[in-house]
């Protein structure tokens, strides 16, 4: 009874080297010498051993680059020739070396080898190996596993899509090849990020291998170490290699491919020859090259190099295996004594390692099987299907990053010679997407031109480039493959996009770089979920105009009246059938992307809260915001226009306009001259430069009143021309909602004789409160059951209390607080009066809302404040800064009440129809219609219906 | 211009090639993209046994990024990119050329922490050269997670963002002191069936049209 088991896994892989426009690239001998020295010994052993009984179990991962190039006839019909060659050449040597005892058996030994591997090539395998892999799979003895599509370091690639593609396009080529799905996989390079484990469950794969420092690091630490699996959240298990049997055969000291014994690498006749004498069997460019043909054995350091012999070195491979066999015995039983079930050594290795650089590698794996089965019973042979339906229960671990390479993790693919490939591969990865989006169901040549663009982005993700830079021998083979699989796809991405595709050249590329013929580009496609999240935008409607809006602020933020303005213009044009996207400032707790209203708000975090100033912080938000909005217009555009608000988005304004050519209108809502009567900082100064270059950048410039009108003409030197002005509105129902009777409401703010004297707004100078609270005595002198109510915060506050203290202490003034939207339309509808002090008002939209509301207004003729208000007809404007003025009007008010209503019944009507929302929606899309002319009428490009099969139809 | 062309396919990187020829990248990048553009004008040639236009492969994307990669328990690598317009705006907010600013690293360790830019629990500075697009950062501490600003200083000393990177974390190398064992079943796939060739065309209709390819 065996008392545990080992898992012998061989990774077969080698790159896609595939040059049918040339066959002078000696990189295509890479496959070659693997086959005549690796594969077709490997399936000699395997075959041997199944004709003696000898029951074996070999896991080898066969990638999908190589599965693709032992089935490409033209590489088939190469490699025969190139055994013709090797025939050629050992026949030669045959004569060459006659009378040299020592060498000429050997030479003989490689003619005959040539001859009967290729009459094995060509005769029993059908020129396919493919075909006896999948023999030795059926018959039970080898459980062929699948690697990623072109061999990605799958930790360097950063997105699902491309992962995917690469997991996708792997199980389909190996399933297409062999017949049969894969059950496994090896991972390049042992190479392990954390989520990978969802992706490979998806494809059905239910294991992997990996090192054993990523098993021991796993968390919790495995019960077992490396001695058994472990299975990953998503429920893939995990088989650590086993370090004692990777270094008997790996190391350069201590391993077996060192012995003496063995035959020597680096002495190969094509290094040590005449080069007249070779000519005729190398390459054309007279490069010297290994030939295969070697004669000597490794011998003692420091002595000459001595002929080889073969049966030497098979009695070697017999004794090492012997030798291999003794350890795993004493290892098993050692570990099977502390273990509560069977111990699993998994002794994991290149494949190409046995053959090609240890000659007799293929012999001592065969000897390995052979007294395994014979002459032991300590352990058997397993692989990890067998042994999970054993052990169908493990423990389960988190894995993180991880690699097989040098230090364990990503330092060879990503260091000093190659790091630059990433910033490629991963902006290809976003265009792939951004393609796949773009062109959802592509057909003819835009799909071939599609799929092939997929094939170039895997290609020149294959780890062997990496690799290749860092070790630094071959390098500029694989700078080349790297360079032209990226300039390949930039110029696919670039003809797709501006629709002309060049069919001969993409015939040829396609030719060339022919891997998963059936690859299928819409595996890159955003996926519905992300949709789900608001990530991917819906179909531009034809004829629709596409708007880029900039506010700083936008609902829930709330601080001026800027975000309220931004909300109601743009679900009114959205109503009138703009697209409206709005850029705004990230708010903890929303979502970055949404769609309100039929109006797309994107929200965007600054970088620093704290310890940055406020115009640094107006910096990073523009920085940001211009970053965010130019990958909008990059990927979802185009748009017809920008409009920003106000001076604090200037400068991502400006930069959009100038980077995407597009047209610019600015709304200025209130100037920084304004607000402060004059520039009296460098502040100031420096806010009103940003605004002059707004409107400066600007191509029209809208106003809400015509005295903001003559402002801006005159601080920004602007033309009249180039101004519209277009008045705030305020929605009627939205101001008269009230849910309590008026008696209650009134109840709270005063007794039930007092007539409410209302302001709202905000607490700052220029509202004028401090003129309210000034003429106060003088309205309770008139009218004694007047009440003054406050609502609103600010900085003032503190010092408007003050100044109203003994109006406070006598119950005639009360500060309220701030009024949401609710308790201004009850304050509204109980008022008497609202009153609005304002010594600077570039619009006024609180006197609108209380005139929509039917409540008597009184405002200081201050800016807009005239414009809305026709003093006497429907309603007071009164000398702004000046109390007896203000005080006279409010007890008017307050006394006449017969007048009072009928001037806030006209106010009212005046509101309903002058000051709505849908003229001032039409007047704006009048503006855009003037910048960007009348809105197209169809799709720029299809592509634009990518956006919308994404969210599902 | 054929001396930069033929230098980019031996796979001399356009650093390389600059300090070769002798002349400063952003003029080499310059030529490049004018090369590129006069080249576009000639895509309706027939395609030529050279299939690759190398003047394709120019380092800039135009994008404003950041991206941060683990490259080991204690090291990363980040990489980076800022538009010309994004240039701009820095000289136009700190009034000075961009060549002047210093450029700085800020690592942050936000483990067990949502990042939302001054929570962290601690950082380091690196200051980075003028030219430099990208960056080995050493010595940062396994099992943890960081996230890396781009940026420069402010005349009193205050490091400013520019660029901000996605959110890395680098693996453990120790084995896990704490963590409870828990054990879970997996029902492993038995050796499937062996498919007939045709069985991955197979659409449910009929066969796609890969497979009618290989008739």
């Amino acid at each position: 009874m065996a008392k545990g088991y080992l898992s012998l896994v061989l990774h077969a892989h080698l790159p896609f080297v595939y040059h049918p426009e040339s066959d002078n690239y000696i990189e295509e001998r890479w496959l070659f010498e693997a086959m005549t020295e690796t594969y077709i010994p490997l399936l000699e052993a395997f075959d041997r051993l199944d004709r003696d009984g000898v029951d074996f179990r070999v896991t080898m991962s066969l990638t999908p680059t190589l599965l693709t190039m032992l089935a490409k006839p033209l590489l088939q019909e190469r490699y025969v020739q190139h055994l013709d060659n090797l025939i050629a050449l050992s026949a030669a040597e045959c004569e060459r070396v006659q009378g040299d005892e020592a060498i000429l058996p050997l030479a003989e030994r490689y003619a005959a080898q040539f001859v009967h591997m290729k009459q094995l090539f060509t005769q029993a395998y059908g020129c396919n190996l493919i075909r006896a892999f999948e023999r030795f799979q059926a018959a039970g003895y080898l459980e062929l596993i699948t690697c990623s599509a072109t061999h990605a370091f799958l930790p360097y690639v950063r997105t699902e899509q491309a992962l995917r593609a690469q997991i996708d396009n792997a199980v389909r080529i190996h399933t297409s090849s062999l017949g049969r799905a894969p059950r496994g996989i090896w991972l390049p390079e042992c190479g392990y990020v954390e989520g990978l484990d969802h992706i490979l469950k998806d494809y059905g794969l239910d294991f992997f291998m990996t090192d054993t420092h990523h098993v021991l690091h796993a968390r919790p630490k495995p019960e077992f170490g490396a001695y058994g699996p472990v299975v990953t959240p998503h429920g893939v298990a995990a088989f650590a290699r086993d370090q004692e049997t990777s270094r008997q055969v790996w190391s350069s000291l201590e391993g077996y491919p060192g012995d003496h014994d063995y035959r020597e690498y680096y002495r190969d006749i094509g290094y040590e020859l005449d080069e007249s004498y070779l000519k005729p069997f190398m390459h054309p460019s007279g490069v010297r090259l290994n030939t295969g043909i070697k004669y000597y054995r490794i011998t003692g350091e420091g002595q000459p190099k001595e002929p080889y012999n073969p049966e030497w070195a098979a009695e070697k491979a017999a004794r090492h295996a012997g030798h291999f066999m003794f350890n795993r015995e004493k290892q098993i039983e050692h570990l099977s004594a502390h273990m509560p079930r069977k111990p699993l050594v998994m002794a994991a290795y290149d494949a190409e390692l046995f053959g090609h650089w240890w000659h007799e590698g293929p012999m001592w794996i065969e000897y390995l099987c052979r007294k395994i089965h014979y002459d032991q019973s300590t352990f058997k042979m397993i692989t990890p299907v067998e042994y999970l339906a054993e052990y169908p229960e493990n423990p389960q671990a988190e894995l993180s990053f991880a690699s097989w390479g040098r230090a364990g993790f990503g330092e060879v693919w990503l260091g000093p010679s190659n790091e630059w490939i990433y910033r490629h591969l991963h902006r290809m990865e976003e265009q792939m997407i951004e393609l796949a989006d773009r062109f959802p169901d592509a057909t003819g040549l835009k799909r071939k031109a599609l799929n092939q663009a997929a094939r170039e982005l895997m290609l020149a993700q294959s780890s062997d480039w990496a690799f290749i830079m860092d070790a630094g021998t071959m390098v500029d083979y694989a700078l080349k493959r790297t360079k032209n699989h990226i300039v390949r796809f930039r110029r696919l991405y670039r003809d797709l996009l501006q629709g002309a595709a060049d069919e001969n050249w993409l015939r040829e590329v396609e030719a060339r770089d022919a891997i998963s013929p059936d690859l299928d580009y819409r595996i890159y496609r955003s996926k519905q979920p992300a949709a789900k999240e608001g990530t991917v935008l819906p179909r531009q409607l034809a004829g629709r105009r596409r708007v880029l809006m900039l506010s700083w602020e936008f609902p829930p933020m709330i601080v001026g009246g800027l975000s309220r303005h931004v909300f109601d213009l743009s679900r009114k044009l959205a109503e009138q059938q703009v697209e409206v996207h709005v850029v705004t400032s990230h708010v903890e707790g929303y979502p970055a992307y949404e769609v309100n209203l039929g109006v797309h708000v994107h929200r965007i975090a600054a970088y620093q809260r704290k310890n940055v100033s406020f115009m640094e912080w107006v910096f990073q938000l523009n920085l940001a915001m211009a970053s965010y909005a130019s990958d909008l217009i990059a990927n979802y555009g185009p748009f017809d226009l920008i409009h920003a608000h106000d001076w604090i988005v200037g400068e991502a304004a400006k930069t959009l306009k100038q980077r995407h050519g597009l047209p610019l209108v600015a709304t200025i809502h209130a100037t920084e001259h304004g607000r402060n009567h004059g520039l009296h900082n460098e502040l100031q100064h420096r806010i009103h430069a940003l605004e002059w270059q707004l409107t400066y950048e600007a191509w029209r410039v809208i106003v809400c009143s015509d005295y903001m009108r003559d402002e801006v003409i005159r601080l920004f030197q602007l033309p009249a021309d180039k101004v519209d002005m277009i008045p705030n509105g305020v929605e009627t129902a939205a101001v008269v909602r009230v849910e309590h009777n008026a008696a209650d409401i009134h109840a709270r703010y005063a007794l039930p004789h007092e007539r409410i004297v209302l302001f709202i707004g905000r607490l700052v100078r220029e509202k004028g409160v401090h003129v309210l609270i000034e003429s106060a005595e003088q309205v309770l002198a008139g009218c004694p059951n007047a009440k003054f109510v406050i609502a609103g915060q600010g900085p003032m506050q503190e010092q408007l209390r003050h100044l109203a203290d003994p109006l406070i202490a006598k119950g005639k003034l009360e500060f309220v607080g701030y009024a949401n939207d609710q308790m201004r339309n009850e304050l509204l509808r109980v008022a008497s009066a609202a009153v609005f002090p304002s010594l600077y008002e570039p619009f006024g939209i609180v006197a609108l809302e209380a005139m929509a509301s039917g409540t008597p207004v009184i405002v200081s003729g201050t800016g807009g404040f005239q414009e809305i208000i026709q003093h006497g007809v429907d309603g007071f404007t009164v000398l702004p800064g000046d109390a007896p003025s203000l005080a006279s009007h409010i007890v008017k008010m307050l006394e006449f009440e017969d007048m009072a209503k009928a001037m806030a019944r006209k106010a009212s009507h005046k509101v309903a129809t002058r000051y709505n929302w849908d003229r001032i929606g039409t007047l704006t899309t009048d503006v855009y219609d003037r910048v960007a002319g009348p809105p197209a009428d169809a799709l720029p490009f299809d592509g634009l219906a990518a956006a919308a099969t994404g969210t599902g139809q | 211009m054929t001396t930069i062309l033929a230098l980019l396919e031996a796979g001399k990187t356009q650093k390389d090639i600059a300090e070769q020829l002798g002349i400063p990248v952003g003029r080499l990048r310059y030529q490049l993209t004018n090369h590129r553009k006069s080249q576009a004008i000639r895509t309706l040639t027939p395609a030529p046994p050279e299939v690759d236009d190398y003047a394709l492969l120019d380092e800039r994307y135009e994008l404003d990024h950041l991206i941060a990669m683990p490259r080991d328990a204690e090291s990363l690598y980040v990489y980076w990119e800022l538009t010309p317009e994004l240039i701009r705006m820095v000289e136009s907010h700190f009034g000075c050329s961009w060549s002047v600013l210093p450029k700085r690293l800020r690592v942050y360790d936000v483990s067990f922490i949502h990042f939302k830019g001054d929570n962290f629990n601690r950082y380091w500075d690196f200051d980075v050269t003028q030219e430099a697009n990208n960056w080995f950062v050493n010595g940062v501490a396994p099992a943890c997670s960081y996230v890396i600003d781009y940026g420069t200083i402010a005349l009193d000393g205050r490091f400013i963002t520019l660029l901000r990177s996605n959110s890395v974390q680098t693996p453990p190398r120790e084995e896990q002191r704490e963590g409870e064992s828990r054990w879970v079943r997996m029902e492993v796939s038995q050796a499937a069936e062996p498919q007939a060739a045709w069985q991955p065309y197979f659409n449910g209709y009929s066969l796609s049209s890969a497979q009618a390819d290989l008739d």
